[in-house]
């Protein structure tokens, strides 16, 4: 019998986009399909927001530092600049009040219960490996390596642990690599601005794995993304009659392919949503007013 | 018709691409945990447990009765990690993971198949 305590864990602060908001969509989705409680780390700007329904506990931790990343428009070449809270990520080790977590993006949104299943392993330490692109342009081959003869790339968004010496370790070595960033970035030859999490969990969890491509734990499929250029749509819903009859949600999305526009669906794939401008107040309300 | 009618109209669908993006869903579908391991319901899988149990009881005929009360064995997991299986739980686990990812495949092709514009999503 396993008594361990078990949850899911978001990091939001706002700047630019409502990064809180998103995560109680997030939240709701999470906890729909696997039955976990959702823990929010924010400021006290974020804990003091309204209409948080879906999360169970709200740690309150300031976003240290600036990183400022630029953000690419939907359609063409436009990009924003803006501040991008996501240096205090390796805290989660210390943050997380379960035994058992599901580190998660908050715009990574659940459509089926997949994750849920990576509870009952012995898992020590997991995370996404590889990425698959839904506008099907290969966009993420480029990521496949720090730089072109680098480590292997892994991803950062969802990340799954338990409380180990083994996670512990790859999460104190990528706040280490985060306090000496300029350095890592020459050394494993890739830019040193803004500081990505992908690239620190890369290199932590190849140290720690004994400077060994270690590809014994990953989770065994990709991480179906939107890059930024494949915006949202709408939120559908599609009956399932498959096992429990049931219907089930997912997202319809665009993309170009040599200027022509196609349109396509998330086919109720857990996924990763780059284009941040998606998550309009009317998309929100659609998940949250099916799901509720 | 306005810019914004026009875009929709002309929004196409691309089904191989599409159906692409749904054969990754089953790779999710097929995964399912036992006794602390991971498993992936493939071809091979089902077929290595399926070699591992009695010839007699895969035709029926009730099989080799002490053997099927000791009927633990350790396979590998998809972590290559030991893991203890009863192999006839493992097996009907397996049998039932593959065919639910299956059918839902096939009833999701079946809906895509259908869908000739974009407007239809």
């Amino acid at each position: 019998m396993d008594n361990s305590s078990k949850g899911i864990i978001l990091f939001a602060y706002n700047s630019g986009f409502d990064y809180v908001s998103i995560a109680n969509v997030s939240a709701m989705l999470a906890k729909h399909y696997t039955g976990l409680p959702v823990t929010l780390i924010t400021d006290v700007f974020g804990a003091l927001m309204a209409n948080l329904d879906y999360i169970d506990n709200i740690i309150d931790c300031d976003a240290p530092g600036n990183n400022e990343r630029i953000f690419r428009g939907t359609h063409d070449e436009t990009t924003k600049k803006m501040n991008w809270k996501n240096l205090n990520r390796a805290a989660v080790y210390e943050l997380s009040p379960y035994d058992k977590t599901l580190l998660i993006d908050v715009d990574y949104l659940m459509f089926n219960a997949t994750m849920a299943s990576i509870f009952e392993t012995d898992i020590e330490f997991s995370c996404h490996n590889t990425a698959f692109d839904l506008s099907f342009k290969q966009s993420f081959d480029v990521d496949q390596r720090l730089n072109e003869h680098g480590i292997p790339m892994l991803w950062a968004t969802v990340i799954y642990f338990k409380k180990c010496e083994r996670a512990k370790a790859i999460f104190e070595m990528m706040d280490e690599i985060k306090v000496n960033y300029s350095y890592y970035a020459k050394a494993y030859g890739f830019k040193e601005k803004p500081f990505r999490n992908d690239f620190a969990l890369s290199i932590a969890h190849h140290a720690i794995s004994g400077y060994d491509a270690d590809q014994s734990y990953f989770f065994p499929f990709k991480l179906m993304s939107l890059p930024p250029t494949a915006p949202v749509i709408k939120f559908n819903t599609a009956a399932q009659l498959v096992g429990n009859p049931t219907f089930i949600g997912e997202l319809v999305y665009e993309y170009r392919d040599n200027g022509t526009l196609y349109r396509s669906s998330s086919q109720s794939n857990n996924i990763h949503i780059m284009n941040k401008d998606s998550f309009t107040e009317t998309l929100c309300k659609d998940i949250a007013d099916y799901y509720e | 018709m306005t810019e914004k009618l026009s875009k929709i109209a002309d929004a196409k669908f691309n089904f191989n691409a599409t159906k692409v993006g749904l054969l990754e869903k089953i790779e999710q579908n097929l995964v399912f945990t036992y006794n602390g391991g991971l498993f992936k319901s493939t071809p091979e899988l089902m077929a290595t447990v399926r070699s591992l149990l009695p010839i007699s009881s895969q035709v029926g005929q009730g099989g080799d009765r002490a053997w099927r009360k000791d009927h633990k064995m350790v396979l590998l997991d998809w972590y290559q990690n030991p893991i203890e299986v009863d192999l006839w739980e493992l097996h009907k686990k397996i049998n039932e993971t593959h065919q639910y990812a299956l059918n839902s495949y096939m009833e999701e092709y079946s809906k895509l198949k259908k869908v000739r514009n974009g407007q239809q999503l």
